[in-house]
């Protein structure tokens, strides 16, 4: 299946980390959840923002004095492709560890 | 002084309170660097939102050291970073637009001619929300505003009149008649997707304009939460339909009742009485004018 931005690993980390269901996910936050640097988090969310496939928006405790953090989620309309693609992955992985794991019986021969 | 003295100093003295002034300027430091590379975005209102965005961020971190290091993969990620957004402003923008999303009939008491005000209550009510709605507050975004008054007292002027502001500034103004999206009369329940497309589609929009909302359309439009500055245009003296709770997300609440109660007192009864019923014939004229060219254009 085809997608509107590259798919990579890094991609698919950040697509799975906002399947995840919390409601006040922020890039941090993601980027400690999926244990890649902040800095590499920032560039994937304004792709997948910039095609539609994730919404921000800002904090909106009002009590909270400062800066505010931007929280990221899913569009609905997108979360069956979200789950498709962590899908593809997994299925993908699983095959290559299978093929390059397999246990070879030769030597018991 | 001997070497086993200078070197016990440094190692229990100043290398320990070294380490801990390092450690008390590292968040100070972290902040000023997180402000330089939002600022190297090459985006005035990219710079903003993310400088906001990672200095929350950083707040929330624990530590002394891990801001610092938060604020420097920021700064190695900036090449790719300015790159994305390069490439996001590319892109067109996702989705349906507001136009596709919301209805586009209007009230029959709008008039898309420039708006003229007539009186001096709907200069004040219109200057009062310009400069609310231009000039809001960065920090205090996804705001209500509420412009009320019983019915005749020139709101839809009001609103015409700041219509015509925004376009003339080049700002992306949308207009909703209430009537035919959400109200007492059209509960609509507005389902996750169609939350998501709103608010995907406002992102751009400088000024929402919602005319004759009840209670029930402020309900949805506080549900939505949508991104854009909102202003609400709602009747007082409005059985059932009064708006009487405001959301948590209201704005400023410009109620030309008291403001014509005030401008009547300081020009005297008779003066006002006689200004208002002028510009009610003026407003019923224009009325009747429109309303017999649309027929004609009808038939």
């Amino acid at each position: 299946m085809s997608y509107p931005f590259r798919v990579t690993d890094a991609t698919v980390d950040v697509v799975e980390a906002l399947l995840s269901g919390d409601d006040e996910l922020y890039g941090l936050k993601i980027a400690k959840s999926i244990g890649r640097p902040s800095g590499s988090v920032v560039p994937i969310l304004m792709r997948l923002e910039a095609c539609g496939w994730v919404l921000s928006e800002w904090e909106q405790d009002e009590s909270v004095r400062g800066p505010r953090r931007r929280f990221y989620r899913l569009h609905a309309d997108h979360v069956g492709a979200a789950r498709r693609l962590v899908g593809e992955r997994k299925t993908a992985s699983a095959t290559a560890v299978s093929s390059t794991l397999r246990p070879g019986l030769g030597g018991v021969r | 002084m001997t070497v086993e003295t200078i070197v016990f100093m440094a190692t229990a003295v100043i290398l320990p309170l070294l380490l801990s002034e390092f450690g008390d300027w590292c968040p100070w430091l972290a902040k000023r660097l997180t402000r330089w590379t939002a600022r190297r975005l090459g985006d005035a209102q990219a710079a903003e939102r993310y400088s906001e965005e990672w200095l929350a961020e950083l707040a929330h971190l624990p530590g002394k050291l891990s801001h610092l290091l938060t604020a420097t993969s920021y700064l190695l990620a900036l090449p790719r970073i300015r790159w994305s957004l390069r490439s996001t402003r590319r892109t067109a923008p996702a989705g349906p637009s507001l136009d596709e999303l919301l209805p586009r009939q209007i009230a029959t008491s709008w008039d898309s001619r420039q708006a003229t005000m007539r009186f001096a209550p709907q200069a004040e009510a219109a200057f009062g929300l310009h400069l609310a709605i231009v000039h809001d507050n960065p920090q205090v975004r996804n705001r209500l505003h509420f412009l009320m008054g019983p019915p005749g007292c020139g709101k839809t002027t009001v609103a015409r009149w700041l219509h015509d502001e925004f376009v003339q500034e080049g700002k992306k103004i949308h207009y909703v008649w209430a009537g035919a999206w959400i109200n007492q009369d059209r509960p609509l329940h507005v389902s996750a997707q169609m939350r998501d497309r709103l608010i995907q589609a406002s992102q751009g929009v400088d000024l929402l304009l919602v005319d004759e909302a009840d209670q029930a359309t402020v309900q949805a439009l506080a549900a939505l939460r949508l991104p854009c500055p909102v202003l609400v245009l709602a009747r007082t003296c409005w059985q059932f339909r009064e708006i009487t709770n405001f959301p948590a997300s209201t704005g400023v609440v410009v109620d030309m009742g008291p403001i014509i109660d005030r401008w009547r007192a300081a020009l005297g009864a008779d003066q006002a009485d006689r200004e208002l019923v002028e510009a009610f014939v003026v407003a019923a004229r224009d009325r009747a004018q429109r309303q017999a060219s649309t027929s004609y254009r009808a038939e």
